[in-house]
Parts: structure tokens; sequence; C-alpha cells
């Protein structure tokens, strides 16, 4: 039996850092890791004053990679696990992720940006006032623009094609949404673009890159964006707008507008079921909800390229700031 | 949207029914809860009492897992605080000695026997003044 204790004394190194605009308080025994965490931390000038503590054990003497992610859940622990030596115990109530993994999992850049950040922001969101919504987030002049859409319906590809029209990208995927003094603002993360492989059609800088099989089993691209496009990113906007794709055969768009319940709807499907014992967390989850659901919001149905796509967005959106300027 | 909500998947498996609930009376301060009768009973009958903070109930929720094999997996125990984890293949036991609550999820190969002789008295290890069975565990 392999015992392991998590305990502040055997854990020399700390560090302060930022996820989405959520301070997390890093222990480890690790002097890499609060290296590599410290490089994918995010000063964001609006961050949260929830946080939450980190504390990561790592075995050096343990060689093993990463396996398949495994998940459960009960009451206000969850565990994840990527083999046998890298398992992360979240405690909702306290705010707490308690970490073991191998030397080689402490050093892996990429398990921490895409999956084990993204994860702890989505597992302890609710109880540091983050609710993950399924959107890519954009920004134009200080005003940002939210696309939800079902998987598949075009967010990623139309993010890439709206940053390389000029707006700056926050994210393609997911997120993450906190309330501030005067509403919302919405945060990105480090994880990289994911586009399906029929997006090298309309990316031609894609065909540099290898599709690899993503978290979910999907084969994408998985690429950074601003490396890859050479387009500007930023990590955190206030949204003024929320847009939900719908793709159509021919090559048109259609903007209809929505009811703000539609909105809260889309984005309360999207979080995770909470115990009733987390009622807290679940209070101050649907207020920000609420404050997303408030949003100006559209039904935008296109067909064509993503480039033509993003064309009509960008017109959208240049007339909606000038009726908010006027 | 509250905590009930049925359109929500549950992918960590948080919400399966538990229709084997034994809860016990003076003697025995202890709320068992599972999905598999066998194991609701081989707790129920290793007669939990817990001595733990404020003498709070002890409140047990193990899930029987369908699938998944232990497969000579190494047992790994984690413990951060108030929170003891044990890990082992497909089983996951917790113990939260500050809330008095033992959750889990045992693997279909794991036998109920071998929950309460071997996977529990390792998870309660250190805490082995405060939770004490007259049953099948062995009393320390």
């Amino acid at each position: 039996m392999l015992s392991i204790s998590i305990d502040e004394t055997v854990l020399p190194y700390q560090r302060s850092l930022c996820f989405a605009g959520a301070r997390c308080d890093l222990r480890t025994n690790s002097p890499e890791l609060v290296t590599l965490l410290g490089d994918l931390s995010i000063s964001g000038s609006r961050s949260n004053s929830s946080n939450f503590t980190m504390r990561v054990v790592v075995a050096e003497t343990l060689r093993d990679g990463t396996d398949d992610p495994y998940f459960r859940g009960l009451h206000h622990v969850v565990i994840a696990s990527f083999g046998e030596s890298n398992i992360f115990v979240f405690d909702i109530l306290r705010r707490t992720l308690s970490a073991h993994v191998s030397g080689v999992v402490a050093r892996d850049d990429s398990f921490w940006k895409e999956k084990l950040i993204p994860i702890t922001l989505g597992v302890l969101g609710a109880a540091i006032g983050l609710v993950p919504v399924h959107c890519a987030c954009l920004e134009v002049d200080g005003h940002g623009l939210l696309v939800a859409g079902a998987s598949g319906a075009g967010k990623s590809t139309l993010s890439v094609a709206l940053a390389q029209a000029g707006f700056s990208y926050v994210s393609d995927d997911w997120t993450y949404i906190s309330e501030s003094e005067d509403g919302i603002v919405a945060h990105g993360t480090s994880a990289p673009v994911k586009l399906l492989p029929d997006a090298v059609r309309h990316f031609s800088s894609l065909q540099r890159h290898a599709l690899r099989t993503s978290m979910n089993g999907e084969l994408a691209y998985e690429v950074d964006i601003a490396r890859t496009f050479s387009v500007r990113t930023r990590r955190e906007c206030e949204p003024r707008w929320l847009l939900f794709l719908e793709r159509t055969e021919g090559a048109e768009v259609e903007f209809t507008p929505m009811c703000s319940a539609e909105a809260r709807n889309y984005v309360s499907a999207g979080v995770e079921r909470l115990p009733v014992r987390l009622h807290e967390a679940v209070a101050l989850r649907e207020r920000t909800i609420e404050l997303v659901g408030r949003l100006p919001c559209w039904r935008f149905r296109y067909g064509g390229s993503p480039q033509f796509a993003a064309e009509q967005l960008l017109d959208f959106v240049v007339s909606r700031r000038q009726e908010i300027c006027a | 949207m509250n905590g009930e909500r049925g359109w929500h998947p549950d992918l960590l498996r948080r919400f399966v029914a538990t229709p084997y609930v034994f809860r016990g009376g003076a003697e025995s301060l202890a709320c068992i809860e599972s999905n598999d009768l066998e194991i609701a009973l081989s707790l129920w009958n290793a007669r939990f009492i817990c001595r733990g903070q404020n003498n709070r109930e002890l409140s047990c929720k193990v899930i029987r897992e369908a699938a998944g094999s232990a497969d000579g997996a190494e047992m790994v125990v984690i413990s951060d605080g108030p929170l003891r984890v044990l890990y082992q293949g497909r089983t996951i036991l917790i113990h939260d000695c500050e809330s008095a609550e033992v959750l889990g999820f045992v693997s279909s190969d794991v036998k109920a026997p071998e929950l309460v002789s071997l996977l529990l008295p390792a998870l309660f290890a250190p805490q082995s003044k405060e939770f004490v069975t007259t049953g099948a565990f062995t009393k320390k």
C-alpha cells in the first residue's frame, strides 16, 4: 500500500497563482511544478476575491505518464485520476485540490494547460464564483462577444476566423464567467484552440500540425492560436452580447433576437448538477447565470465559409457598438 | 435551476439511486446507503460506531460499480487534512472525518466482505481510535 500524507510541512514550495480570475495558493514539493504553473498563471486585472488551494505531492521516482481520465464524485468530493500514479482529490466545500502525481506528469506542460487547469475550474468553479459556459469568447474594443452553440456548430472555427478578422481571442470552447462590481467578466484559460479535421479547408496553416486524439476522444488539431494564426489574444473581457450559432446550408446569415430565458436555460443546461448540500455554491452560480441571461441575445444562422460569417458578425458588432455609443 | 433537475448528465455518478438504507439506533450511530444490498448489509453488520467530532452520526454512502477491476492495482491512500482517500483500480473510498462521512465507489470485482475487512480498515487506519467496529473489523 502506498500511503501519501499531503502535509504542508512536506510541501516547502509555494506560490500564489491566478487562473480565470480565481486566485490559487499552490503548495508543492516540486520547484519545477511551481515554475510550470507560474508560467500558466494569468494575472487578471479583475481577479475575483475567491480562491482555492492546490496541494501537489510530486513523486519524482515515478515515471508514469497520464492514462485515460477517470472521474467520480459524491457529495462535496470529486476524484479525477489519470492512471494509478496521478490522482486528484477536489473538495468543493473546502475549495481545495489535493494531488499526487508522477515526476513525468509534473513536468508535462500540456497536461496542466489542456486538462488539469480547465478541469479544476470546472469542478471548483461553483465554489469560487466561476460559471463554466460552453461558448467561445472574443473581444473587440473592450466589448466581449460570447458565441454559444452545440458541439460541432462551429464555435472554434468561427473563433479563429473572427480573430483573423480583428477580434481578440479569449476562448473557443469553454469560457468562465464571474461576477464583477459592475456586471460580469468572461475569462479564458491558456488551453489551446481545438479544431476538427475539416478546419484545414479554411485554415491552411493547420497543414503544418498533426491531428491528435483530444480528451473527449475526438480527432482534432489542438494548437496555440496566437502562434499558429498570428492573432491577438486576451485573457478576459466584459461580455456585451450572446450569440447562438446555427449552421445552414446556403451562404447566408440571419440574426434573430432571443429571449433571456432561452439564454439562461442554455447556460444552466451546460453546468454540472450539484448536490443539494452545495446550496450556497448553487445560489452563487444561479446569480451569475441570471446576469449572463440579461445580455442582449441573438440566434445567428449562417452558412458558407467561417470567414464569410466572421465578416457578417464584424458588421453586426460594429452596428451594435454604435447603438451602445449613441 | 436547483440541484434536482433531471436533464444534466450524471458524469460523476453522484446521483446514483441508493435504495438500500439502514439507519442505526442508540448503539450504532450509523446511516448506511448503497445501491447494492450486499454492501449495505455488510456495512450494517460490521456495526460502525462513530466517535468522531461532536459525536456526529456516521454517514456512509457506497456505490457498487457495474464494471471495473482492481486487476492487481496498487492500493494508494492519500490523506490531506480531514480527507482520506483510498484508491485501487476503480475502487475509490473517501473518509471525511470532519463531517463523519464515508463515501465511495466499489468496483464490480470487490466482494463486500473484502470491502469491510480490508479496504475500510485501510481507509480508517490513522483514525482507528475514533472509528471502532464490533463486527468484522478488528478493534484497535
